[in-house]
């Protein structure tokens, strides 16, 4: 009910109230004097014009945020027209935005040529981009019988970036982990281990010249240097809406965004170059790059996909022929799959790529313990079916990695534990 | 004239659930039903202690005071509703407005007493008291309406 219904109900009780006086002469009907009354002072003053209100909205808020950082929104509402007695502000926060501190609403007396601020802070739980889209402005009379509604547009943006931990996959670990490329690494300056002296040539660089051995054997040597390999990659990341766990209001989003963010930071941070393929449900295409601004690229991109159903992962072969045909062609790269959990499909696509010569690698977002909390937490069921359930899928996660070991490197990612070790794939029936 | 106790008790009780109604539900309009409830009960209590007239009045005036302010209450702490707390200068303007409120409250309690006091040497020339104060607050509101068409 509005409150323009107050003034309905006011009005009829005003008029019974007569009727019963009139018709009856009981002094019951005395109820019209202040029912009258009410309606008269709240309307106004007959012989003056109300003024227009003539109302600013102005929000300012922090752009760029990190997950569960607190975000503190400044709503201003100005007054620039006539007086306005009573005023309701109710901001519309979006959803995605968990309001942390404060309330979202003001109600307050507006004033000519006043102002009067909100302030109320957000959080965003996942990595995601979030829209303010406009303020409700309710102007009424004191007694709130008269009531304009005034949608006021306020956007902006604010996007939430998930935080960096501070492990990496050093470049010795990235190798362990057989994410070590065959190509050139144009960033690093092309040697890492000393690995040999031998004779001078006509056109070795001079700072390869050993001095103090050739001193010592009177003759000119050089030193010999392994050369770095960069990893050619792209990293694969399978939003699918069906493979995404999601429980009540929980998501596994925020993890695969976290882990894919983890592992290209790593990646670039080694000197590699890494490209990036989303699929969901709009097919983010990111050619391989270097560098903290290629990393930025990519986050960006990250942090807007959202899980979809439009383009699966049988997709993948696709892209690749068509977007980064050349790159492959050129100098062989690797594919890194980001999983949040058992998709079949990825098994046949991982088949098809590796028979092409794709070398991949697989990392299984496990976010088991924490669907298995937020189950619990959300009472879908009880605490021993909850412990059951986690057992199985246990299970099917690890029939799914070894049934991925056989045509790609697996590793799994946890949000505590980071990258976990490759198990030995099992031995496979001929 | 309210002499059947099991309908005032009726009344009464409906009118104390709605007025818990709309305390639970911040609703605006549940504290006007509770009013209307709990009016006549009131207004028959109160004429048998000051007289029919002046009882009828004063719970009148009683229950719509009490009623707009529980609305206006009601909707104060349904925007202002937040269990995580709420900025120092949100309760600031919350509580000069409700200054304002009451100073209109303050207002209409005036206005009140002074129709029935010019209509006190009107009534007894000729009409019966109920039927010319509120016949009189009509027409009031009948030149205020034709006032406010003129614009």
């Amino acid at each position: 009910m509005t409150l323009k219904n107050k003034m309905v109900l006011c009005g009829v009780v005003a008029a019974t109230s007569v009727l019963v006086a009139v018709v009856t002469y009981s002094p019951l009907g005395l109820l019209a004097v202040p029912a009258t009354l009410l309606l008269v002072i709240d309307l106004g003053v007959p012989t003056e014009k109300r003024s227009v209100a003539d109302i600013k909205v102005r929000r300012s808020l922090q752009q760029k945020v990190l997950v569960d950082e607190p975000v503190l929104v400044e709503l201003s509402v100005g007054n620039e027209g006539g007086g306005i007695e009573r005023a309701t502000v109710e901001d519309m926060v979006p959803p995605g935005a968990q309001v942390s501190r404060g309330s979202s609403s003001l109600a307050c007396e507006l004033p000519s040529g006043a102002q009067a601020t909100l302030r109320y802070e957000v959080r965003l739980e996942q990595p995601t981009e979030v829209r303010f889209e406009g303020t409700v402005v309710r102007l009424q009379s004191v007694f709130g019988l008269l009531e304009r509604r005034l949608v006021m547009p306020s956007q902006a943006v604010v996007r939430a970036y998930p935080s960096l931990l501070s492990r990496r996959i050093s470049a010795g670990r990235a190798r362990a982990l057989s994410w070590n490329g065959s190509s050139p690494s144009k960033y690093r300056g092309g040697r890492v281990d000393f690995m040999d002296i031998r004779e001078y040539v006509a056109g070795d660089p001079l700072k390869d010249v050993n001095w103090k051995a050739s001193a010592r054997l009177a003759r000119r040597l050089v030193n010999t240097w392994s050369v770095e390999r960069g990893l050619d990659c792209i990293i694969v990341v399978d939003m699918l809406s069906d493979i995404v766990p999601m429980v009540s209001t929980w998501s596994a989003r925020g993890e695969i965004i976290s882990c894919t963010y983890e592992l290209a930071s790593s990646l670039i941070g080694a000197g590699n170059r890494v490209g990036m393929l989303i699929m969901g449900t709009t097919p983010a295409k990111i050619r391989p790059g270097f560098g903290s601004r290629h990393l930025r690229v990519m986050l960006d991109q990250l942090v807007v996909a959202q899980p979809g159903s439009a383009w699966k992962m049988e997709k993948v072969d696709e892209f690749l022929e068509s977007f980064f045909r050349a790159q492959y062609r050129n100098r062989g790269g690797a594919l890194l799959f980001v999983a949040p959990g058992v998709d079949v499909s990825l098994v046949r696509v991982q088949r098809d790529l590796s028979a092409k010569g794709f070398g991949c690698g697989t990392v299984i977002v496990n976010t088991l313990e924490d669907e298995a909390a937020s189950i619990s937490s959300g009472n879908v069921a009880s605490g021993e079916k909850s412990q059951r359930a986690l057992r199985l899928a246990r299970a099917e996660l690890d029939w799914f990695e070894s049934e991925l070991s056989s045509y790609s490197r697996v590793t799994e990612w946890t949000r505590s534990g980071g990258f976990v070790e490759p198990k030995e794939a099992p031995a496979r029936a001929p | 004239m309210f002499e059947r106790a099991p309908a005032a008790l009726v009344f009464t009780s409906l009118g104390v659930i709605s007025l818990y109604a709309g305390y639970r539900r911040r609703g605006t309009l549940l504290p006007y039903a509770s009013g209307l409830l709990l009016y006549v009960p009131v207004a028959v209590a109160l004429s048998a202690i000051a007289g029919p007239v002046e009882g009828s009045l004063a719970a009148g005036t009683g229950m719509i005071l009490g009623s707009e302010r529980m609305s206006f209450e009601n909707d104060l702490s349904r925007i202002l509703e937040a269990s995580t707390g709420v900025d120092s200068e949100s309760s600031l303007l919350a509580s000069r407005l409700s200054a304002v409120h009451l100073r209109r409250l303050g207002v209409l309690t005036s206005l009140v007493v002074l129709v029935a006091i010019a209509s006190l040497p009107m009534a007894g020339v000729a009409f019966y008291v109920p039927v010319l104060v509120s016949s009189s607050t009509i027409l009031l509101l009948i030149v205020y309406a034709y006032s406010r068409g003129q614009q």
